[in-house]
Parts: structure tokens; C-alpha cells; sequence
């Protein structure tokens, strides 16, 4: 099953009640259950570089998601996106997954890197570069 | 650390029995920790010290525990510390295992509450202390210069920010919140994630330099937010001697978590520069 696939149907399952797309996490309880946890682990594991972004990388929803995919564009290195605008489970269940609570999320080998800021201050140090590079030959 | 998980377990419990009670008063429901199954009051208070203590009790030993472990953790450290804490360390106590996903997300909550509680105290007693220094000012002529309450003199302070009324005295009085010297461009005519990223951002970093600015207009009627919402994207440019010794993440985590709330009440995005005074040229004070 696909990863969209596999969290929409975590979704059914998940807590109720919850105001998933606000993400509140300073408010009720937690959307990040032990599957969509699961489920992000083993998609992160899978796929070296992710981008969780607003839209996908032909057509990005936000400037800052944007960004993220030009940079990586320009690192030339395989990544996935995932489109949290099509899901609002995941939405606010990446929000506590990486205790950050806006998009874009860039993870590299299952750890994560940053926003969009972060993402800028590394691809100019060169060091974002080398993050990846690293993870491709792990 | 106790080795054992079991035994840590127990040790949990063994807290649980010392905790001193939290006197019956203080169940109040602001003082209670929302999303655990049990039910959990915090409370703390600030001593002369100007140091955080807390109180806390519960219905139910373990959670009485975890309680406990966070009372006597967190009790004496100032308010920017409380502050400061990500939630991680409750990863290295290694109970996570030990306890179910609601616990372990009460036990997370219950740090979360601590730290609203204390900065909610904090700003209480920030506002008091500028009242005073602006009363003794002594300015005369129009009570509605400053931003003191509406009603003029000694008025109630709210136990939370009050959003609505901006704060003139920040720069020109200079000594109340620190060395904090704020740019505020755009204006402020007293919006309220504004305000509120402000004082807490303020309070949790103490920082050198701070510049908020709204760019909600450069991201008008974009995916996700909804059409018309103003005050949702902001660039904040923090030089602070907190940042010390944190790597990027870690830097702007700090600040996500001091604007929780903001997040909640419809901040929806930040560009952030944190920088020490070192990175940043500026001379410490």
C-alpha cells in the first residue's frame, strides 16, 4: 500500500476529537499514533531524502515549500514529496513527529534537517550537500 | 539513571509517596493538565528568588509520580530554563517503554502545562512590575497613554497576556524586559500574535536584539491558509546568548516552543534567524 494510503487509513483509527489541521499540540490529544508512526518510520527508512511539503514538486502551494524543492532540485538528488495538504492526519501528526509545527520538513536517512530556513543556511555552507551525499552511499 | 525499567517503575511510585499534596484549592481547571487520563494539577509559583517552584498532584500514583519527577526536576530554575526544555529528556529517562502511548503523551502535556503556567506567571508579574515603574514615572496627564488597563490606576492584571493593548514603554524604558531593544517595523497597533510572540519571545530568550515582521500580505490566499487571515506569516530575527551552543534545530525549536499558543490561535509560519551577539557582531550586554 502506498504511503498516502497506508496514513489515510491510519486516520480511521486515530484519536478523535482531535482538530488535526489546526495541529495544536499545546491543546487535547495526540494524532501521532503507534501506526502512523509506524508508518512514517518505515517511509523514512525506505526513501533517503523526503521533502513533506505544500503541493508537489511540479506544482509547490507555498513559497517556502517551493524553495525546499528548488534547493533540492539543484543538489540533483532523488527525493520524494509528500503532499500534507492531502492529508490532514499527517499534517498534524508530522507536526509532533518532528516537534516542528510548520511545512516544509525535510528529512534525510530518517533524520530531520529543517524548514526551509535551515534548508538555505546548509545548501550555502555546502554542508547539505555532503548530508546527502552520505546518506546516498549509507 | 536507574538501570532497570522496572525499577524505574518503581521508583516512579516511590516519588509518587513523597510528593507533598497540592492543597484542594488549586484543582482548578486551569491548573489542570488536559489529554491525560487521569487527573493531574500543576502549579507554580515564583519565589523571592525570582525562581520557579512547583506543586502538583494527582488522582493516580503513577501519573502522581511522573509529577513528582517533573515538580522536583523543574522546581528552582529560572523562568526562561522551564522554558527552554524540549520535551527529549523524556526520551534519556527511558520510561517511554514503560508506559502507554496516553501516558507518555500526559506525561509530555504535563510539561507543556508547566511551562504555559510559568510563562503565564512570569508575564503577570513583567506587567506589574512595568506598571509600577511607569506609574512612578510619574508622566501625569492622560491615563490613556500607557497600556495599562482601560479602567486607569491600579487595575486587575490578567493572568494571561492581554493581547489587544500594545506596549509604547518597550524601547524608551529600556530597563523593564532586560536589554531587550525592539525594531519593530510595520508598525504595531496592537495586534495580538504580534504581541504575543513578543513578550514571550522576550521572556523565554531574553534577547539582544529582536525584529518581528508581518509578511502575512506576501503570503495572501496561499495553499492552507485561509483567505483573508492576517498576522499568520512572520520573519523574526532573535540575537540572543541562549542560542549558544544549539545547533539550528535545536535554535528554532526553542522558539516554536515559546509560540505554542500563537500556533494554535492562527500563526500559521516563521522565518527565523537565530543568531548568539557573537555570530550576529553584537557585543554582549
Amino acid at each position: 500500500m502506498s504511503f498516502m494510503g497506508k496514513t489515510q487509513t491510519v486516520r480511521r483509527t486515530a484519536h478523535s476529537g482531535c482538530r488535526a489541521s489546526a495541529g495544536a499540540s499545546s491543546g487535547g490529544g495526540s494524532v501521532l499514533t503507534p501506526e502512523l508512526r509506524t508508518a512514517v518510520e518505515e517511509f523514512l527508512q525506505e526513501h533517503k531524502v523526503v521533502l513533506f511539503m505544500k503541493g508537489n514538486r511540479q506544482f509547490p502551494q507555498c513559497g517556502f515549500s517551493n524553495t525546499c524543492v528548488q534547493i533540492l532540485n539543484m543538489v540533483q538528488v532523488p527525493y520524494e514529496t509528500v503532499n500534507i495538504l492531502e492529508n490532514e492526519t499527517l499534517r498534524a501528526g508530522m507536526k509532533e513527529y518532528s516537534s516542528w509545527p510548520t511545512f516544509p520538513q525535510i528529512y534525510i536517512d530518517g533524520e530531520f534537517i529543517g524548514g526551509c530556513d535551515i534548508a538555505i543556511e546548509l545548501y550555502q555552507s555546502g554542508e547539505l550537500k555532503e548530508l546527502v551525499e552520505k546518506a546516498l552511499v549509507s | 539513571m536507574v538501570p532497570d525499567a522496572t525499577q524505574r517503575y518503581k521508583q516512579l511510585l516511590y516519588y509518587a509517596s513523597k510528593l507533598k499534596p497540592l492543597a484542594p484549592e488549586y484543582h482548578v481547571q486551569e491548573n489542570k493538565v488536559v489529554g491525560c487520563v487521569s487527573q493531574v494539577w500543576v502549579k507554580p509559583s515564583l519565589g523571592e528568588d525570582g525562581l520557579v517552584y512547583f506543586a502538583a498532584d494527582s488522582d493516580s500514583q503513577l501519573t502522581k509520580g511522573l509529577a513528582a519527577l517533573l515538580v522536583e526536576g523543574l522546581s528552582g530554575a529560572t523562568p526562561s530554563q522551564i522554558l527552554r526544555i524540549q520535551p527529549d529528556f523524556i526520551q534519556l529517562l527511558g520510561l517511554s517503554q514503560k508506559l502507554t502511548p496516553s501516558r507518555n503523551n500526559g506525561f509530555l502535556n504535563m510539561l507543556l502545562l508547566m511551562q504555559k503556567r510559568t510563562l503565564a506567571l512570569f508575564m503577570e508579574q513583567e506587567k506589574r512590575r512595568k506598571l509600577e515603574e511607569s506609574s512612578s514615572a510619574s508622566l501625569g496627564g492622560s491615563p490613556g497613554v500607557q497600556s495599562a488597563e482601560p479602567s486607569g490606576g491600579d487595575a486587575e492584571v490578567a493572568g494571561t497576556s492581554n493581547g489587544s493593548k500594545e506596549d509604547p514603554s518597550g524601547s524608551s524604558s529600556g530597563g523593564s524586559t532586560g536589554a531587550a531593544q525592539v525594531h519593530s517595523v510595520n508598525g504595531n497597533n496592537g495586534r495580538p500574535i504580534y504581541t504575543g510572540m513578543k513578550e514571550k519571545l522576550e521572556a523565554g530568550l531574553s534577547p539582544v536584539a529582536l525584529e518581528i515582521e508581518d509578511e502575512s500580505h506576501q503570503h495572501a490566499g496561499h495553499a492552507g491558509v485561509h483567505k483573508g487571515a492576517s498576522e499568520t506569516h512572520f520573519n523574526v530575527k532573535i540575537v540572543s546568548n541562549a542560542f549558544d551552543g544549539m545547533n539550528v534545530v535545536k535554535r528554532h525549536r526553542a522558539v516554536y516552543q515559546l509560540l505554542q499558543e500563537e500556533f494554535a490561535n492562527g500563526l500559521h509560519a516563521l522565518s527565523l534567524s537565530t543568531k548568539t551577539p557573537e555570530e550576529a557582531g553584537v557585543s554582549k550586554s
